[in-house]
This record gives C-alpha cells, sequence and structure tokens, in this order.
C-alpha cells in the first residue's frame, strides 16, 4: 500500500516540531528521510505510523486516513521500528517477536499456534532464528534491533516504518536489513543517517532540517554537494562509484588527513 | 557468558503444569487450613462438618464445632483466597502498566485513602450511610479510598488526557503522604488513648472480620477482576516495551491503561474496606510467578491468582494461630515473609542482568 | 452503680480528718509551715524520684486515674487543675471535680500548664510527662515543680508495678504521703478490702465464664490475664475466658469464645467504643448473635474508668458483682 503526508503539522505546546510536511511513498518504494538530529525525523514517522495525530494534515494509507482507523486495522498493516527499545521483563526474544502478533489476536487468548508461521518467517528474515530463546536483555545492541525488526515483520504490514535501524549493526547487517525489507516489497519509510546507505537502498529521499522539507526526489537529484554542505554542514564531493555505480558521499576534512 | 533464558519458561506447557501444581495447592490448603484455628478440633470432626454442610451424611456434629470450623474458619479461608488473589492480579497489572517493579496494590492511593476513611470513623466517628460498627469502618475505607484515587488520578492526568506512568506514581507518592499526614493529624489531635493502636490494627489488616456475607463478596469481586482483567492480557503485554511500541502494536494506550488502572484501584479498594490493606502480597506474588513462568500475561495473571490466594490461606492461618487465643495482625505476618522473599528476589534479579 | 450507703458515707469519713486537722492546734499546722519533720517527702517511681518539702496546693492532675485519686483523698482543695477525663467522674466525686478548674480536654501544652501555676503534677501514662504535655519530670524539678508519674504508667525503659489491689493501695499512699494526709489512704484502703471480702465471701461470679470485651469490631481487643479486667474477675469469682494470655488486654480469636460460650460478656463502656455499639455488633454478627450470653443479653456493662488500674477497681468490682447478681 501507499502512504502519503499531506501538510502535516505536529507540536508540542506552543512549539511545532514538523510543519507542512507533505510526502508521498508509492506503494513498494523505500523512502529515506535524511536530516540532522533534531530535524524532526522520529516525529514525522510517528506521525505517519498513527501514534501521534497530527494538528493539521492528514496521513492516508491507500486513501485511508490512518488516524481514524481502529488502532487494531492500523497495527496491522503499518509497523514501526524504534530507535531505542528497551524492557526490565524477562522476554526471550521468541517472546518479543510474538509481540508482533498481537494485531492479529483476538481478546482472548487464542490457540497457542496462532502465528507460529509468521514469528518463523520473520526471524529467519531478520536472521535472529538462533536468539530465539535468548532473554532479551543479555542481547547486543545490534541483536536486540534485528530481533525487533522480526517483531515489527511478523505483524505482516504493508508499510514500514524504521527509525535509524542500522544504528547498532555491523556493516553487513546494515546492509542485509535494508536487502531484505526491500526485496519484501513493502512500502518503506527508513529515518536513515548514513547517506551512502541512503543512496543505495532508497528509491526517493527526503531531506528534513528544522522540521520542514527541505527538498525531496530521487538520490541523484537530491544528493548534492551544495546540500550536505547547507544540511549536514560538511564539505564533500558527491560521485559515482566506478564498480558499483552507486552514488556515494566523500566528505573533505584537512584533519583526516594521514 | 551470556545466559540462557531457563527453557521452562519457553516451554508450551509450562503454564499449565504451574497452573495445575497452584490449583492442586490452592484446593489442599483450604482443606488443611479449615482445620487449623485456635480451638483445636480434631481432622475428624472437621470433615464431618463440611460433609454435613455439604449435605452428606456426616454424625455427630456439635452445633460449636458447626460454629467454629464452617462459620468462622471457613469464610476466613475463603475470603484469605479471594483477598490474596485480587491483590497479587492487581499488583500484577499496576507493574506492568507502570513499568515499575516496585508499583503494588495501593499504587493509586487507594491505602491512603481507605485508611483516612477508616481513621475518621475510628477516631471522629463521622457516619457512613446509618452504618455501625464494622459496616461503617469498611464503608468509610471504601469511600476514602475512591476520594483518594480521584485525586491521584486528576493529579497525574497529563495534557493530553494520558495518565504518564512517571507522573502516576509520583501523584500516587504524593497524595499518600497528604493522606498520611491527615492520618497523624486526626489520630493525635483527636484521638483518645486507645485510638492509635486501632489505627494501627486496621491498617495492617486483619480477616478476623469476615463471616459468609463479606467471604461472597469478596470472592465474587476477585473472580470478576480476574475474569474481566485477563480479556487485556495481550494489551498488558503490549506495554513491556513502552508507550510507543505498545500503540504501534495497535493498543489504544490511553483508554487501556485508565480503564485497567481504575478498574483495579476499585477491586483494592473493595478488599481493603473488609480487610485492612495486606501488604506484600501484591508486591512479591506478580515477581516470583514471573521467575518462574515468564512475564506473558495470559499466564502471569491467572498463576498470580492462584499464588496469592495460597499465600494468604496460610498468612490468615498463621496470624490466627501463631499464638494462642491471640490474633496476630495479618499485615505483620505478609510483611515477615515477604520483606526477606523481596530482598532475595532482587538479588536475584541483580546477579542475573 | 456505686452504693449509695458509701456515697454518704465516705465523704463523712474523709470529712472526719479534715474536720480534725482544721480544728486541730496549732502546733500541727505550725510543724507543717516549718516544713516539721513529715519532710521532704521522696516519692518514687519509674525510676524517678521527686522531692517535695511542703504539702502541695496547687496540684495538676493530667490525666483520669491521677484526678480519682486525688478526689478519693479529698484533695480538691489542694488542685490547680485537672485534665483529660475518659468519662465522667462518679456522682460522689462530681461536686469536687466541678469545683477544680479543667486545664483542658486532653493533655494541656507546656505553657498552659505553667499559666496555672503548679507545684506538683500527677500523672498516670508516661504520655503525661512528654514533651508535648507537661515536659520531663526532671525538667519540672529544676522549676521546683514536684511531679509523680502512677506506678503502672511507666514507660518500656522502666518496668511498670503488677497490677494488683495491694499496687493500687501503695500509689494512693504515696500520693498521700505528699499531701500529708496518710490517714484518709488508710481509711481508702480499710473501705477498699472491706468491700472485696464481701465479695470474696458472696462470690457473685462464682463458677461463671466471662467473656471481657473492650473494644474492637473485627477483632475482640479483650481483658487479658493481667490487667485491671482480671482483678476484677477474679474479686467476684469470676472466671476470665483469657486469663491466660499476658498484659492487660490483648487481640484475642473469636473461636475461643464461640468454643467457650461464655456465661457472661461484660463490656467496657468508653465513648470511643460504647457498649451499645458492641451490643449491636454482636446481636449483628451471623456466628456471635449465637452465643449464649448474647441471646441471653447476659451483659454487664462497666464505665472504663472502673476497668484501669487505679482507685475505682473497687468501685469495678462492686458494680460487676451486683449485676451479676441481678443477672441470678
Amino acid at each position: 500500500m501507499s502512504i502519503l503526508a499531506k501538510d502535516v503539522t505536529w507540536g508540542v505546546g506552543e512549539r511545532a516540531i514538523i510543519q507542512d510536511i507533505t510526502l508521498d511513498c508509492p506503494e513498494g518504494t523505500v523512502t529515506g528521510l535524511l536530516g540532522p538530529n533534531g530535524s524532526g525525523k522520529t516525529s514525522l514517522l510517528h506521525v505517519m505510523a498513527g501514534l501521534r495525530r497530527p494538528r493539521g494534515g492528514v496521513v492516508e494509507l491507500a486513501g485511508a486516513d490512518v488516524h481514524r482507523m481502529p488502532a487494531r486495522d492500523r497495527a496491522r498493516r503499518i509497523a514501526l521500528l524504534e530507535q531505542h527499545a528497551s524492557t526490565t521483563l524477562p522476554l526471550t526474544a521468541r517472546h518479543v517477536v510474538d509481540l508482533g502478533r498481537i494485531p492479529h489476536r483476538g481478546r482472548w487468548p487464542a490457540g497457542r499456534g496462532e502465528g507460529a508461521v509468521e514469528i518463523t518467517e520473520a526471524m529467519r528474515l531478520a536472521a535472529v532464528t538462533h536468539l530465539a530463546d535468548r532473554d532479551w536483555r543479555t542481547l547486543s545492541g545490534g541483536e536486540r534491533q534485528r530481533v525487533q525488526l522480526a517483531r515489527a515483520l511478523a505483524q505482516r504490514p504493508s508499510v514500514l516504518m524504521l527509525d535509524e535501524p542500522t544504528n547498532h549493526l555491523d556493516l553487513a547487517h546494515q546492509i542485509d536489513l535494508l536487502a531484505t525489507v526491500r526485496e519484501l516489497g513493502l512500502t518503506v519509510v527508513a529515518a536513515l543517517h548514513d547517506l551512502d546507505l541512503a543512496a543505495a537502498f532508497c528509491d526517493l529521499l527526503v531531506v528534513l532540517r528544522g522540521g520542514r522539507v527541505v527538498t525531496a526526489g530521487p538520490p541523484a537529484e537530491v544528493l548534492t554537494e551544495r546540500l550536505v554542505r547547507d544540511v549536514y554542514r560538511v564539505e564533500a564531493t558527491v560521485g559515482k562509484h566506478e564498480r558499483s555505480g552507486r552514488l556515494h558521499v566523500v566528505w573533505h576534512d584537512e584533519r583526516a588527513v594521514r | 557468558m551470556l545466559q540462557t533464558v531457563h527453557p521452562a519458561r519457553t516451554r508450551p506447557g509450562a503454564g499449565f503444569a504451574t497452573g495445575a501444581v497452584l490449583t492442586a495447592l490452592l484446593l489442599g490448603s483450604v482443606v488443611v487450613a479449615v482445620g487449623i484455628g485456635s480451638v483445636h478440633v480434631p481432622a475428624g470432626d472437621v470433615i464431618d462438618v463440611v460433609r454435613g454442610r455439604l449435605g452428606l451424611p456426616a454424625e455427630g456434629v456439635t452445633v460449636i464445632d458447626d460454629r467454629i470450623v464452617w462459620q468462622l474458619r471457613m469464610p476466613r479461608v475463603v475470603g484469605a483466597a479471594a483477598t490474596g488473589a485480587g491483590l497479587a492480579i492487581a499488583g500484577a497489572v499496576l507493574q506492568s502498566l507502570t513499568r515499575n517493579d516496585l508499583a503494588d496494590p495501593y499504587l493509586l492511593g487507594v491505602s491512603g485513602g481507605a485508611t483516612v476513611g477508616a481513621v475518621s470513623v475510628i477516631v471522629l466517628g463521622v457516619s457512613v450511610a446509618g452504618l455501625v460498627g464494622g459496616a461503617a469502618l469498611g464503608a468509610g475505607a471504601f469511600v476514602g479510598a475512591l476520594v483518594a484515587l480521584a485525586l491521584v488520578l486528576m493529579l497525574a492526568t497529563g495534557r493530553a488526557g494520558d495518565l504518564p506512568p512517571a507522573r502516576t506514581v509520583l501523584a500516587g507518592v504524593a497524595i499518600g503522604q497528604l493522606c498520611a499526614a491527615y492520618t497523624s493529624f486526626v489520630v493525635m489531635i483527636s484521638g483518645d488513648h486507645d485510638s492509635a493502636r486501632r489505627v494501627l490494627a486496621w491498617t495492617m489488616g486483619s480477616l478476623a472480620g469476615v463471616r459468609w456475607q463479606s467471604a461472597t463478596i469478596l470472592l465474587v469481586v476477585a473472580l470478576g477482576a480476574l475474569v474481566g482483567i485477563i480479556a487485556y492480557a495481550a494489551d498488558l503485554d503490549a506495554f513491556a516495551f513502552g508507550d510507543a511500541s505498545a500503540s504501534s502494536l495497535g493498543v489504544s494506550i490511553q483508554r487501556v491503561r485508565w480503564l485497567l488502572m481504575v478498574g483495579t484501584a476499585l477491586l483494592t479498594a473493595c478488599l481493603v474496606a473488609y480487610t485492612g490493606a495486606i501488604g506484600f502480597v501484591g508486591l512479591v506474588v506478580p515477581h516470583v510467578v514471573r521467575l518462574v513462568a515468564g512475564p506473558l500475561h495470559r499466564r502471569l495473571l491467572p498463576l498470580s491468582a492462584l499464588a496469592g490466594a495460597v499465600l494468604l490461606i496460610w498468612a490468615d492461618t498463621a496470624a490466627r494461630s501463631l499464638l494462642d487465643g491471640q490474633e496476630v495482625p495479618i499485615g505483620v505476618v505478609t510483611a515477615v515473609f515477604g520483606a526477606p522473599l523481596f530482598a532475595f528476589l532482587l538479588r536475584r534479579e541483580s546477579r542475573s542482568r | 452503680m456505686t452504693s449509695s450507703r458509701r456515697t454518704r458515707f465516705l465523704p463523712a469519713l474523709l470529712a472526719l480528718p479534715l474536720a480534725l486537722t482544721a480544728c486541730g492546734g496549732a502546733p500541727e499546722a505550725e510543724s507543717k509551715e516549718a516544713g516539721g519533720d513529715h519532710y521532704p517527702v521522696e516519692p518514687t517511681s519509674c525510676g524517678f524520684t521527686s522531692t517535695i518539702s511542703a504539702p502541695p496546693e496547687r496540684a495538676v492532675t493530667m490525666n483520669q486515674g491521677a484526678t480519682e485519686v486525688m478526689l478519693s483523698l479529698g484533695l480538691e482543695d489542694s488542685m490547680a487543675g485537672t485534665a483529660y477525663l475518659d468519662d465522667a467522674v462518679p456522682e460522689k466525686w462530681r461536686a469536687a471535680y466541678d469545683s477544680v478548674e479543667v486545664l483542658s480536654k486532653e493533655y494541656p501544652d507546656n505553657e498552659t500548664l505553667l499559666k496555672a501555676e503548679p507545684d506538683f503534677v500527677y500523672g498516670s501514662y508516661a504520655s503525661a510527662f512528654g514533651d508535648e504535655a507537661a515536659g520531663p519530670q526532671d525538667e519540672l524539678e529544676k522549676l521546683g515543680i514536684g511531679s509523680f508519674l502512677s506506678l503502672f504508667g511507666c514507660d518500656e525503659n522502666q518496668p511498670s508495678a503488677d497490677v494488683s489491689f495491694d499496687s493500687v493501695w501503695k500509689e494512693i499512699e504515696v500520693v498521700a504521703d505528699v499531701f500529708d494526709v496518710e490517714d484518709r489512704a488508710e481509711a481508702l484502703q480499710d473501705e477498699q478490702e472491706k468491700v472485696l471480702e464481701e465479695l470474696a465471701e458472696s462470690r457473685p461470679g462464682d463458677g461463671l465464664e466471662v467473656f471481657w470485651y473492650d473494644s474492637g469490631d473485627r477483632t475482640a481487643f479483650a481483658g487479658a490475664g493481667e490487667g485491671g479486667p482480671q482483678l476484677v474477675l477474679e474479686a467476684v469469682g469470676a472466671t476470665n475466658l483469657f486469663a491466660d494470655l499476658e498484659g492487660g488486654w490483648a487481640d484475642v480469636s473469636w473461636e475461643r469464645v464461640v468454643a467457650a460460650d461464655p456465661d457472661v460478656i461484660v463490656l467496657a463502656d468508653a465513648s470511643w467504643s460504647t457498649a451499645e455499639d458492641k451490643i449491636a455488633m454482636l446481636e449483628k454478627d451471623p456466628v456471635l448473635k449465637d452465643l449464649r450470653a448474647v441471646k441471653a443479653e447476659a451483659y454487664v456493662v462497666l464505665p472504663f474508668s472502673e476497668t484501669t488500674p487505679g482507685v475505682r477497681l473497687a468501685d469495678g468490682a462492686v458494680s460487676l458483682g451486683k449485676q451479676l447478681a441481678e443477672l441470678g
């Protein structure tokens, strides 16, 4: 399903944290949200995922207003992977992934087998099958992130919202994660900080600064030296890598010379 | 060396096995506890009394034995089971909703408010709906609990009408302190020689006044609460990683939190009105059950209810038979066993992290 | 409930020594003013000794027990104030009580007490000499104010006297000594002994098993084996259901009450727990309403102040004896 945000504004108290945000993510595309810290990426993801009600504007999922949907229906279609997840409870990784089936289950404890297939599949895709019986609290940052991804996948969503999903991951796992979600054909909106990864895996890039959209479009159009300078305040060269043909950003700073 | 969770917790059958054991323990406890008390009634006579009451043929049942076993002890045992179950469930729910391991059923000002109500009846002689004696005390306690709950909720409600966990806990502490101040003030200024002792006795809790009427009400309330709350087992699980996570899993966090907090507060207020504020059960039982059967609520809730019931049956049995002819306040018994148990749990938890 | 004969008799008895002192010779009065050979008197209790060098003329009593000891010795003219009444002072002393100023409903604070310019402070419970009340006895001593704490009122640091009539009379003797009216104490003791002897002979409570219900609703706070209730019951020859428990009172088990099915229930009547309320509770309770004593309404009611160790215990015994006889 496609998801779009039209003139979305949201804030706390007097302050507006995001303003007049419009972005259109066609079905099956991967959209990268870029921008420095504090630019409103997490807030935008939360509003689009239906967790927060916008003050102005609307979020539509295949034409239906996300904030008018019953919460469970929404949760069956949109899954959110947060930046930080923590708990003090002694949950196993499997328990955590099992949480993803909650939107699909009735109120009364269902038959024990419900969702077994989805859970197994989700754990395989996130490469956490071997962690199933481990206590979540003993896992490394990266392992936790992938277990949470499995949980999101177990929801069998059409839209996946990812908030800095690659933060704790090794390079190999970072690539795996983005490749996997892309292959699944889900509509993905991901807040990313790694420009090279964004360039490699996203169909669309949206750049935020100060709660507003600075620019949006395909990576080749958006990732310019000027943008990197204006938004990230770093001097860089953007070019195509000879072997892979992918865009990559190389920053310059004398202090890095050895 | 990274730890594996004890496989028992994750085995699908573990919940049922533990449940079966606890149920057997509960039934066994009822049977044994009704035979223990400050007056010695031989086991055979106890059995005869019960048989007689159940309509089975029984011989030689004296009126006094029947009164003691069936009219005094049995309702206490039933009442203790219901109260223990209710307190344990309430504790489990509040610990999950506030994500605070130290939450107990009295979090929302219920115990403080109930004491205010009780003190007003005991010391100031405030009358409630023309009731006297124990009934007035219970009614006063219930009303006091409701007022305190309302104050806590007012204080805790955020701008958006939600109940942020941290703020709720603090509001509970604040109102609790206010209630304690009122209680002390009334006892010291308006109280007579006996007031302090009687108020203390009330706060320590007792099942000595529970007869069949009260026991039945307690049982209905506890069972109703259990059934009602189990319906929210999945929602409670969803709170494991916090509000955003729960919301993304489709839980209407505001509605669920309000419903469950008010619901458990009402449950607790009912229990407290009959038996006073018995401590430690609601705090410790959910932790022990979590250790054995894991944190998922479809197991945690019913198993906590069973464990709480068993625990309080034995605490009450101890309270009424430890000292010959004398009653020990049940709050003392639960504290004496609860405090070291809790310390043990804390050490275990900190070692496993 | 007190014997009307005694009501008329006692003041006459007490008036006698007073009359004697009044028309007594100058020598006696002189020796008093000069300090005489009776003073200094050093009343001791709970590990504290006070020094009294002359008969106090402005005594303040801090509890009902203390007030009643003073009134029973006819010392109202030596009193400047009373405080903390639990229930009504009996008829026989009513006029005397009314002639003394009531300083406060409960304990007076330091200032109120000092304003009354006391030279002697007498309390029944250790709390009377707490900081918010009269203040510690040694502080009072420094201000030249003598004091005395009941032998039964010592706090945890000092053991209180055993509860017995002898101890009651000992205390009255000590207080009488302070005011140099020992003969009145003797007379009082004689009288009480006589009354107790009569009861010991007639034994109105013989063979009766009694449940002494002081207060409490869920659990009963009942008379135990070592206090006022036990003494009073023993004086009439009755058996206390909970005589085996330590202390004056205890929270007791209803099971034992039901098992024993006592003959009589004694109810202490206090403003915080009236006999009426207790009876209502007993009659409403599904189990207790079937007790023999409840069905037959075999109740004895005693005012609370006749059940605590003090000068009125004997009155309590007499009243109990009478009511038991009436119950037949």
